[in-house]
């Protein structure tokens, strides 16, 4: 039902590693659902695909989790947002997972061979 | 998860969406130069299917099971609201089969399976004469000597203990209450410890009361009779009540629940075998070897089975039978009597549901009655499933629409599933309301024996309650959520598009439905004018002489304390003053009550030239002079009785007699009756010494079904300790009641009316279970028709609607309109017909159940089942005509415009 085009080059987010992006780009200060699905969608070049779909529910999730809290406030073009931020309790959350993230990378990398290099 | 629940609304969720594609279009026209309107669509686009999203946004709500469930529930209430009539007869066709069904199955439960509360019932056995009794007796079903008692209770290492009862009517009366009719239990010592019963109050009757003849005036008395005349004070026990004004003393009361063993004769009170002849105004020699008068039962021994019982009494039977012939008082038998008599046994039948004589008046046609139920039931889910089908494929494009919308299958399906919920609930709620009332209805077809109660009640019985309520709430839940889930699985762009033939699918099920109920319907239609036919019949034939206002009373002299001599002055003095009653216009007195069912029955020879023995007991009555003038029943040959057909001290025994015309026809030849003489009992030392010096024309006396021959003496010559006395009243016998009664009071003010009713009333009686069948029948026969009418209608106005494009065709390509209407009502008819055609021959097959309570029409009546599949036929027509004349009515440019 969604309608982005699928194009090749993009990649499908892994379960689970959404709600990591999203709280690595509150790390910067509060930001919008709009916000964090365009910065996601920049940060990686483009090569990753936030379906809205999952942003909202995710974000739902999160704040069910009491690791991101949300109010209401004026975007830069003066429109009205709600405006999502990383707690305490989220931070703490990140940087385990951002560490538990990178020694899964490494040891995949591992697995998978040095063959082909970064680019 | 544990945090305190912040729930956002879902307007909140959408203004989020809202802003998110606003800002989404402000950087579209800021970064690349869309158009506003351009970069709003756009926008749009990317964030896709916002219903969607904020669907999957509120089930993640934590609350969510509770809200979609209130939700849901507006949503049912609101879809049941917009259909008023379909819900209404659904909720009617779920309380008629959850009522109907339980009502009947917890009756026929009491009447016909109940086990007795008492210790193991599994081990009370009930002892039958199977052949030739010789002897007198007294009462019914298998009736059994003292005598046969006593020695049954010396066998060894058949039965834990044996004892023997017999029920009879008396009068009682304490300090506290008048004198009342009530049934008396006489039973012999060990009759509570075999039960295994236990008092509630005081002690019960134990074998050291019952060693001395009229020794032992001790009384128990029921709980249920104890709690209404003394108020469950239990300082009734030492206290004196009167049974037939002779004074015993309570001892105890009887356990809570515990009726005896005859539902349909509750006693009030329990007295031991020694006291039968102050219990008994009767006085006859209870403790003669051939005078049969007592049930017997026994306990089985632990470990002996109901065969074994049977084998191992064999030889003590047989020794039995040689020895009976040799004792004191055995009349003078035939040689074919003696081998018949020496060729019986003694058959050990269960007894755990003790015995009753209604109950094997009423068993087969309660059977039928819960067979009718169960057609009901099904007849009632039936039309459930057909209408919520109905409702469901009519709602198939809305649900696929939302389904489009973003509405989730779980929520479509659970929406559909609250709604058929909310439903059955409704439906099981108004069927709990509905059976107490329908058993209350139909127990109050069911008369009372004699003076007790009978033990029924309107209590519930839990499982098939939950069987009814299972089965219709099952069928409501599945006809409703089945569509629902294929209507929300199913790709919705399809649904929408398609129109008739996916539907179609469906609406074969329904019409196989409505077959069904047109079949079931028919069957109960049929049996409906069988059952209708035979009361008629019955009714309209009535017992041969004119009923109305004509009342019947009885009187027992003995329970007022007159002896036995007393009793027929008595009687003749009350008659004389009820014949001298202004408001009477006749009356008379006869031994026996007639048209209750029972009778007084003895073979009787007749001293034709050669001597003949009937070859069945004859039913015999005393009656008075002006007997048959009273009832209206013309002697069409000799005279009447007259006050000289009467004994005094010089005289002994009956002198002469009346015969009605079925007798003379079948045991007098073409001979002439008058002067035939007769004598009472088949045994050769019979000698026919009563002269018949009358014939009456033939009337029903015992029941109405078929007449019997029958005859009678006079009432003056016979010994007469009782009688019932027939009032023909001039105007309303109601209120010619008060006048007999308080003319009764003048002769003496403590004897007791009993059962004063009209003849009709009477009738009415004799024929419950005629009338239980055919009311019941009738009524549920209509309400099956009823609901086949709808079912067809709905499947017919469903189908008319579906057609309506290609009605519109054939009326544009010059089809005349009543073409067009024809197709529909055809097929109604056709689905009709079908029903019909199936049902016969499986009411064929059930035809021969109903035989045995049917009168003047077979099961198999040619007009009956005829008119019954005519009537049906033109129902069906019916059903169609309405959707018939509105597809006929289309508007073919708008019919092929439409869809």
């Amino acid at each position: 039902m969604s309608t982005q085009d699928s194009s090749s080059e993009r990649i499908a987010l892994l379960q689970g590693t959404l709600d990591l992006l999203i709280l690595r780009t509150l790390i910067f200060g509060k930001q919008h659902g709009q916000g964090i699905a365009r910065t996601i969608q920049q940060t990686s070049d483009d090569a990753l695909l936030v379906d809205h779909g999952s942003l909202y529910p995710a974000l739902q999730r999160l704040e069910a989790k009491r690791w991101i809290q949300a109010e209401w406030g004026v975007s830069e073009n003066n429109r009205k947002a709600r405006f999502y931020e990383l707690t305490a309790l989220g931070r703490e959350h990140l940087v385990r997972e951002t560490n538990q993230w990178r020694r899964l990378v490494e040891a995949v990398g591992l697995i998978l061979g040095p063959e082909k290099s970064e680019g | 998860m544990f945090g305190k629940p912040q729930r956002r609304r879902d307007e909140d969720f959408s203004e989020e969406i809202q802003s998110h594609i606003q800002i989404e279009a402000d950087r579209l026209i800021a970064e690349e130069g869309m158009s506003s309107a351009a970069a709003l669509a756009a926008a749009r686009r990317a964030f896709g299917n916002v219903t969607s999203h904020r669907e999957r946004f509120y089930e993640s709500s934590r609350w969510m099971w509770l809200d979609s469930f209130l939700r849901g529930g507006r949503q049912a209430v609101r879809q049941l609201r917009t259909s008023p009539a379909t819900t209404a007869i659904i909720i009617l066709s779920l309380a008629l089969g959850i009522g109907a069904t339980t009502a009947i199955f917890s009756l026929a439960d009491q009447a016909i399976w109940q086990e007795l509360p008492i210790a193991e019932p599994g081990r009370l056995v009930q002892l039958d004469w199977n052949g030739l009794y010789i002897g007198p007796g007294r009462g019914w079903g298998s009736l059994m000597s003292y005598e046969l008692y006593r020695e049954l209770r010396e066998t060894d290492g058949v039965f834990e203990d044996v004892f023997a009862r017999a029920p009879v009517g008396a009068v009682l009366s304490s300090e506290s209450g008048g004198a009342e009719p009530v049934i008396v239990e006489i039973v012999t010592g060990a009759y509570f410890s075999t039960l295994g019963v236990q008092p509630a109050v005081g002690r019960l009757l134990d074998d050291s009361d019952d060693v001395n003849r009229g020794g032992h005036p001790f009384a128990v008395l029921s709980n249920a009779y104890w709690q209404s005349r003394f108020g469950g004070d239990p300082r009734v026990v030492g206290k004196t009540i009167k049974i037939n004004t002779y004074p015993f003393t309570v001892i105890g009361v009887g356990p809570k629940g515990f009726q005896g063993l005859d539902w349909s004769g509750v006693p009030a009170v329990w007295v031991p075998a020694a006291m039968s002849a102050q219990a008994d105004v009767n006085n006859r020699d209870f403790f003669n070897a051939r005078e049969r008068w007592l049930h017997i039962f026994g306990r089985l021994a632990d470990g002996v089975s109901r065969e074994q019982a049977q084998t191992r009494l064999e030889p003590w039977f047989q020794a039995y039978l040689e020895a009976d012939p040799k004792r004191e008082g055995w009349p003078a038998v035939t040689p074919q009597q003696m081998r018949d008599f020496k060729a019986s046994t003694l058959d050990v039948l269960p007894a755990g549901r003790g015995v009753s004589l209604l109950r094997a008046r009423i068993e087969q046609p309660m059977l039928i009655l819960l067979a009718a139920t169960g057609l009901i039931l099904l007849l009632a889910c039936l039309n459930v499933a057909n209408l919520s089908l109905a409702k469901a494929l009519a709602r198939r494009r809305a649900t696929a629409l939302r389904a489009v919308l973003g509405a989730s299958r779980r929520r479509i399906i659970s929406e559909q599933l609250i709604e058929s919920g909310l439903l059955a609930l409704l439906g099981c709620a108004a069927g709990l309301l509905l059976a107490p009332a329908l058993m209350r209805a139909v127990l109050a077809f069911l008369p009372t024996l004699g003076p007790s109660e009978n033990a029924l009640g309107a209590d519930l019985h839990l499982e098939v309650l939950a069987f009814a309520v299972g089965v219709s709430a099952l069928t409501t839940l599945l006809s409703g959520v089945a569509p629902a889930i294929y209507a929300a699985s199913v790709r919705p762009a399809a649904a929408i598009k398609e129109q008739s033939n996916a539907v179609a699918g469906g609406l074969g099920f329904r019409k196989t439905l409505v077959v069904a109920q047109f079949a079931l319907a028919l069957i109960l239609l049929i049996s409906a004018g069988l059952f209708a036919q035979t009361l008629g019949t019955l009714r309209t034939q009535g017992p041969g002489f004119p009923t109305s206002n004509l009342l019947v009373f009885s009187v027992e002299p003995q329970g007022a304390g007159y002896s036995y001599d007393e009793s027929k002055p008595l009687i003749r003095r009350i008659l004389a003053r009820l014949e001298a009653l202004p408001e009477v216009q006749g009356a008379a007195v006869a031994r026996r009550q007639m048209l209750t069912g029972g009778s007084w029955n003895v073979q009787l020879t007749i001293g034709l030239p050669q001597q003949v023995v009937t070859e069945s007991s004859i039913p015999l009555n005393a009656v008075s002079p002006g007997f048959f003038q009273t009832l209206g029943a013309p002697i069409t040959l000799g005279r009447d009785f007259d006050d000289h057909d009467s004994r005094d001290d010089s005289r002994w025994g009956l002198s002469k007699a009346i015969v009605n015309q079925e007798f003379a026809d079948k045991y007098l030849g073409g001979a002439d009756p008058l002067g035939v003489r007769i004598g009472i009992g088949g045994s050769p030392d019979t000698r026919p010494e009563i002269e018949i010096v009358g014939v009456a024309a033939t009337f029903r006396d015992r029941e109405l079904r078929d007449p019997e021959p029958q005859a009678f003496f006079p009432a003056w010559e016979s010994g007469l300790d009782g009688g019932a006395f027939y009032v023909r009243t001039l105007g309303s016998s109601q209120t010619a009641g008060p006048a007999i009664r308080s003319a009764v009071a003048d002769i003496d003010p403590s004897l007791a009316i009993l059962g004063m009713r009209t003849v009709d009333d009477q009738l009415d009686r004799l024929l419950m279970n005629e009338r239980m069948l055919a009311t019941s029948a009738v009524a549920f026969a209509l309400v099956a028709t009823l609901l086949a009418v709808i079912g067809l209608h709905g499947v017919m106005a469903f189908s008319a609607e579906r057609r309506t494009k290609e009605m519109g065709i054939r009326i544009a390509l010059g089809a005349p309109r009543w073409q067009a209407g024809g197709l529909i009502v055809r097929e109604a008819v056709s689905l009709a017909t079908i029903g019909v055609a199936i049902a016969l021959p499986l009411f064929w097959a059930l035809a021969r159940f109903l035989e045995s309570q049917l009168f003047g029409v077979r099961s198999l009546d040619a007009i009956t089942v005829a008119g019954a599949a005519v009537l049906l036929t033109v129902v069906g027509l019916s059903a169609g005509l309405l959707p018939a004349r509105k597809a006929s009515s289309v508007n073919p440019l708008q019919a092929l415009r439409s869809e």
